[in-house]
């Protein structure tokens, strides 16, 4: 068969290694190639392997229908890339175009999705692969695989765990096109389940230390991504008069009658901030455009207040 | 030397065995070669404080550090071997 792959990220690179395994020719891949990395990338992955790469804007184009056509491609799979692909373009390969997306559809469409589900208090998640249509991530549904999520996840923990489920998922639906692209399961969607997420983020990133510390470590948990750069940003507090992001944020059990946002050293050296009902352990704040401990930051007997949701 | 030849290939192992990408040398730069995504950036991060039972802080988390197999290998012994 002949493959376009659109990708980005760690899904995108695991995806276009796994296709190297096999016989299958990949036409070319589309993908970003400005900006700094601080890991690999999908371009030098491609580069290295010798393949063509295009920008992946050209999805959006009609035009590119017709190369495609030209070239054979009879499956378009497409891995966290956030270019919406033209209606002609989705129609060009002789099997069809498919998507892998990090949450379990229709329940979680979006955008952030694994953040969302930590925001929401999911006990369970999920990956689909679903052929594309032009309505974003409502195309039937091939394969969808669903999971535990882990009480200490975060948002970048859940989207590996994604990545790591999905992958394989994509690779049983090339398995099956290359085969008999008639027995690729196609359930209908149900529209009345779909809930979509944007680009929105909830509350604007404000942290609110009248919540339970099980709230609020969740919240934080929602926005890591560290070492890398959260989609949401930073959850934000106000620290004598000045925004500070909080990173890490870990429930201690140790209940508390202390106001909500008031800062101790904990006894284990750690700085802790006063929830509705117990201490929350801080491990890592972002201030002055880094990250630092908190105690080279803030003091005991200080305040930390909520966040501003404007 | 030899205690840093040594972490070199246990690191490579490690990203044998584990990651199932092979290393050329301890010298390749991991991130060039489309070795090092962040997902497996997570992964190794978790595998050194394992294997090594040491804690890498925020401060430590500078990527340069893990460029090359040599490099982390490099980390791990003035981390962990105070040398």
């Amino acid at each position: 068969m002949n493959i376009l792959l659109v990708a980005e990220e760690s899904a995108g690179i695991r995806l276009l290694r796994a296709l190297l395994r096999t016989e299958h020719r990949i036409v070319a891949v589309m993908t970003s190639t400005t900006g700094p990395s601080k890991t690999s990338s999908m371009a030098s992955v491609a580069t290295r392997a010798g393949l063509d790469i295009w920008p992946p804007s050209r999805v959006r184009d009609p035009a590119l229908a017709r190369e495609l056509r030209a070239a054979g491609v009879d499956l378009i799979l497409n891995a966290h890339s956030l270019y919406l692909i033209h209606e002609e373009v989705l129609r060009a390969p002789s099997i069809a175009a498919f998507n892998l997306h990090p949450g379990p559809l229709p329940r979680y469409s979006g955008l952030n999705c694994p953040s969302w589900a930590i925001y929401r208090a999911e006990r369970t998640y999920g990956v689909t692969v679903h052929r594309m249509s032009p309505r974003i991530d409502a195309g039937p549904i091939a394969y969808q695989t669903t999971f535990d999520i882990d009480e200490a996840a975060t948002g970048f923990t859940l989207t590996a765990k994604c990545v790591s489920v999905g992958v394989p998922l994509m690779r049983q639906l090339v398995e099956v096109a290359a085969r008999d692209p008639a027995a690729i399961p196609a359930i209908e969607q149900d529209v009345g389940q779909r809930k979509y997420f944007g680009r929105e983020v909830p509350r604007n990133g404000a942290l609110i230390w009248s919540e339970s510390a099980s709230q609020i470590a969740r919240f934080v948990r929602a926005f890591d991504y560290y070492p890398f750069a959260s989609p949401w940003g930073h959850p934000q507090a106000l620290y004598e008069g000045q925004h500070i992001g909080v990173v890490k944020a870990v429930q201690t059990r140790a209940k508390t009658g202390t106001p909500p946002g008031t800062l101790r050293r904990g006894p284990s050296g750690i700085m802790e901030v006063a929830a509705a009902d117990e201490w929350l352990a801080l491990h890592l704040v972002h201030a002055g455009g880094r990250h630092i401990r908190p105690d080279q930051l803030l003091r005991d007997g200080t305040r930390l207040e909520d966040g501003t949701k404007t | 030397m030899a205690r840093n030849m040594r972490l070199c290939n246990r690191l490579t192992q490690f990203f044998r065995d584990k990651l199932y990408l092979e290393v050329p040398s301890p010298d390749t730069d991991l991130i060039e070669a489309g070795l090092l995504d962040s997902l497996n950036f997570a992964q190794l991060m978790v595998h050194i404080e394992q294997e090594f039972a040491m804690h890498i802080s925020p401060e430590d988390l500078e990527f340069d550090h893990f460029r090359t197999i040599a490099k982390i290998a490099a980390f791990v012994a003035t981390r962990w071997l105070g040398s």
